[in-house]
C-alpha cells in the first residue's frame, strides 16, 4: 500500500509497517503531529517521515520515560505527540504515564507495537502481555487494540482526533487482512464482524482474524457471532451485552495476559449487567521464543483453544437451560 | 521587577515566614526542601528572571518554572502567593480536603503551577517537551526546572540530562537544589556517588554552574549567566536544609515534619518575624 491506503483481503502484512506511511499521510494535513521515539521508529515505518519533517521527529534514544516525560511537555505547549515503541517495554513508563500525562491532564498518544506475543522469535522480553492492564487502569486514556493492517489509518487517524489520550495496541506478525476500506471505525464502538446464534466470541487485535477463521472451521455445527472489540476501553457495553443476550454464551480471545485485558473488561460489563455463561482464552504464564504459530498455540491462545473454549462455554449454556 | 540583592533578600525572608506559617498550619508537610530553594524562586519571581503576568497566570508570553520536586511546593506556594498569583489567606489551606494547595504539585492548582509533580525524576522531561515545543513555534520563552539532588538517583533523571544537548535547548535551565538531604539521611551517605555532580552535567554536554544557592549574589549571577547559554544550562545550587530556621538546618529530620507551636515560635524568632496572636 505504498501510495493507496488499503490492501486486498487475505494479503498477509504487519500491522505495524502500516503505522508509518499512515501516519505520514495524517501528519502532511496536521503541523501539530509530532513523534518521539526511543529508538523504535524504524519498526514502525516511520523513516520516511524522519526525513520527510525532521524537526517533528524525535529519537530520544533508548530511554522510555524520558519519552513519555517528553510528549507531556509537547502536549503542554499544544502539539499531539506520539510516543512510540514496542508494547513491552511500556510497562517501565507506568508511573510517567500516570503523573507526567494523567496528573498532568495532558493529551498524548502512546503506541506500543509488537503486542501479544506477536514479535514471538524475540522470546519473552519482547512479548507485551499486560499493557492492556496497565493502561486500562489509568484514568483518562483509550485504549485501542489494532486488528489488521486496513485498520491502521483509520485508528490512527481516530486517535489523533481523540479528546483524551489514547493507548494504541499493534503488531508485528505478518496476518491476513480481514477488513477494507468500508469497515467501520470508531474509537469505542465494536464491530460484529460476523452474525451469529449459538456463541459471541469478543476478541481484539490479529485474534478477531483469528476467530473468523475458527467460526468459519466450526461451520455448520455451531453459528458464531464474531466481534471486533478494537476498543477495550471505555469498551463497547452495549454491543457486548446485546450480542450476549441473542447467543447466550460468551468467548474472549486476546493475546494478553489473561488478567486484566479484554476479557476482564468483558467479564465486569456482562457480571453488572448481563450475567453469562463465559470462557476467557489469554495467557497466564510467560511465553518462549518460536514460530508465531508454534508460540500462539503453546501458549494457549491457539485456534484449538478458542474450538475448546467455545466447546465449554455452549455446554455450559445447555446446562444452565436444563436447570 | 529588578531588585536589589538586599530587596531580594527581604523577599526571600518573607516567603520563608509565609512558608512556615503554613506548613504550621497544615501540621504536615515537607519543610526542609521547602525552605532551601527559597532564595532561587525568589530571584527568579522577583528578580526578574521569571517572565509573567500574575493576573494572568496562562499568559502565553511567560516564562514556565517546573517544581520536578513537589514536595516543596510549599515554598513555591507561598513564593508565588506573595508574587500576587493567588490570595496569600489561601495558604493555610495547604494539605486541606477542598483546596486548591495540594500536598505535592498539581498542575493549574492554584493557576502558576505549571506541572504535577511528587513521584521523582519526571520534571525535566516534561520541561524539555514544552523548550522542544517552544522551539517549534519560534517562540521565545523560556522553561526552568527545578529537582532536589536525591532526584539525581532516579535513572529516567540521566535520560533526560543526556537528550537536552541533543537538540541545543538554550530555553531550558535545570537548576538543582543540592540542599545534601533526603528523607532517609544525608545525600553523601544514601548515595556517595552523587558527587561530584556538576561534572557529571558537564560531562553530558550542558553548560554548568556551582553555586551557594543561599546566597543571593551568587544566585543572581547564575540566572544571569544562564540568560546567556548557547544550551541547556544547569545550575548546582548548594543549600541548606531547612534554610533560616535553627532546629531545621542541615538535618535529614527536616525533609518533612510537624511545625509544633513551640517550633512555629521559634522559627518566627528566627526569621525575625513577630509571632502572630494566636
Amino acid at each position: 500500500m505504498d501510495n493507496g491506503k488499503y490492501y486486498p483481503l487475505g494479503e498477509k502484512v504487519a500491522i505495524r509497517s502500516a503505522f508509518g506511511p499512515a501516519f505520514l499521510e495524517l501528519a502532511r494535513d496536521n503541523r501539530k503531529l509530532v513523534v518521539v521515539t526511543a529508538d523504535l521508529g524504524g519498526s514502525l515505518n516511520l523513516v520516511k517521515f524522519g526525513e520527510e519533517y525532521p524537526d517533528r521527529y524525535f529519537n530520544c534514544g533508548v530511554a522510555e520515560t524520558n519519552m513519555i516525560g517528553i510528549c507531556a511537555g509537547l502536549a503542554i505547549t499544544g502539539y499531539t505527540p506520539f510516543a512510540v515503541t514496542f508494547g513491552s517495554f511500556l510497562g517501565r513508563t507506568m508511573d510517567h504515564v500516570r503523573q507526567s500525562v494523567g496528573h498532568n491532564r495532558v493529551n498524548v498518544k502512546i503506541v506500543g507495537s509488537h503486542g501479544g506475543v506477536s514479535n514471538a522469535p524475540d522470546g519473552p522480553s519482547a512479548h507485551a502481555l499486560e499493557d492492556l492492564a496497565m493502561f486500562r487502569a489509568l484514568p483518562d486514556i483509550a485504549v485501542v487494540v489494532v486488528a489488521d493492517a486496513n485498520q491502521v489509518p483509520k485508528a490512527v487517524a481516530a486517535a489523533a482526533d481523540h479528546p483524551t489520550s489514547v493507548y494504541l495496541r499493534l503488531y508485528r506478525e505478518p496476518l491476513p487482512v480481514f477488513t477494507d476500506e468500508t469497515t467501520p471505525f470508531e474509537i469505542g464502538k465494536a464491530n460484529v464482524m460476523r452474525a451469529g446464534t449459538d456463541v459471541t466470541v469478543v476478541a481484539c487485535g490479529p485474534h478477531v482474524g483469528l476467530c473468523l477463521e475458527v467460526a468459519d472451521e466450526m461451520t455448520p455445527e455451531r453459528s458464531i457471532e464474531v466481534i471486533d472489540c478494537h476498543t477495550v476501553k471505555p469498551i463497547d457495553a452495549p454491543t457486548i451485552i446485546s450480542s450476549a443476550g441473542r447467543t447466550g454464551a460468551v468467548v474472549t480471545v486476546e493475546d494478553h495476559s489473561i488478567y486484566g485485558g479484554l476479557g476482564s473488561a468483558v467479564a465486569e460489563v456482562l457480571a453488572e449487567n448481563r450475567p453469562t455463561p463465559m470462557k476467557r482464552v489469554g495467557l497466564t504464564a510467560f511465553a518462549t521464543s518460536g514460530k508465531y504459530a508454534e508460540v500462539i498455540d503453546a501458549a494457549g491462545i491457539g485456534k484449538d483453544d478458542v474450538k475448546r473454549a467455545i466447546a465449554a462455554v455452549v455446554a455450559a449454556k445447555a446446562e444452565g437451560a436444563r436447570r | 521587577m529588578s531588585r536589589s540583592i538586599e530587596d531580594l533578600e527581604e523577599m526571600a525572608r518573607r516567603i520563608r515566614v509565609a512558608t512556615v506559617k503554613e506548613l504550621h498550619a497544615s501540621r504536615s508537610g515537607h519543610p526542609g526542601s521547602s525552605l532551601s530553594i527559597v532564595d532561587m524562586i525568589a530571584a527568579l519571581y522577583f528578580g526578574g528572571f521569571l517572565k509573567y503576568d500574575p493576573r494572568n497566570p496562562l499568559w502565553e508570553e511567560r516564562d514556565l518554572f517546573l517544581l520536578s520536586n513537589g514536595h516543596a511546593v510549599p515554598g513555591l506556594y507561598a513564593c508565588i502567593a506573595l508574587a500576587g498569583l493567588f490570595p496569600v489567606e489561601e495558604l493555610d489551606g495547604l494539605r486541606k480536603f477542598g483546596t486548591q494547595l495540594q500536598g505535592h504539585a498539581k498542575r493549574g492548582s492554584p493557576p502558576g503551577i505549571e506541572i504535577s509533580s511528587g513521584s521523582l525524576g519526571q520534571g525535566l522531561s516534561v520541561g524539555i517537551g514544552i523548550a522542544l515545543g517552544l522551539k517549534l513555534e519560534g517562540k521565545p520563552n523560556r522553561v526552568f526546572v527545578m529537582m532536589s539532588d536525591g532526584e539525581q538517583q532516579e535513572g529516567s533523571t540521566w535520560e533526560a540530562i543526556m537528550f537536552a544537548p541533543k537538540h541545543g535547548l538554550d530555553n531550558l535551565v535545570a537548576i538543582v537544589d543540592k540542599n545534601g538531604n533526603q528523607i532517609n539521611g544525608p545525600t553523601s551517605v544514601i548515595m556517595p556517588g552523587l558527587d561530584p555532580l556538576a561534572a557529571k552535567y558537564e560531562a553530558f554536554h550542558w553548560e554548568t554552574t556551582e553555586i551557594n544557592g543561599n546566597d543571593m549574589g551568587e544566585v543572581v549571577e547564575a540566572l544571569a549567566q544562564a540568560a546567556t547559554a548557547k544550551g541547556p544550562f544547569a545550575i548546582i545550587s548548594n543549600t541548606v536544609t531547612g534554610k533560616g530556621v535553627s532546629y531545621m538546618e542541615g538535618d535529614y529530620h527536616w525533609h518533612h515534619g510537624v511545625i509544633t507551636d513551640e517550633l512555629f515560635a521559634t522559627a518566627m524568632d528566627d526569621l525575625g518575624e513577630p509571632v502572630p496572636a494566636r
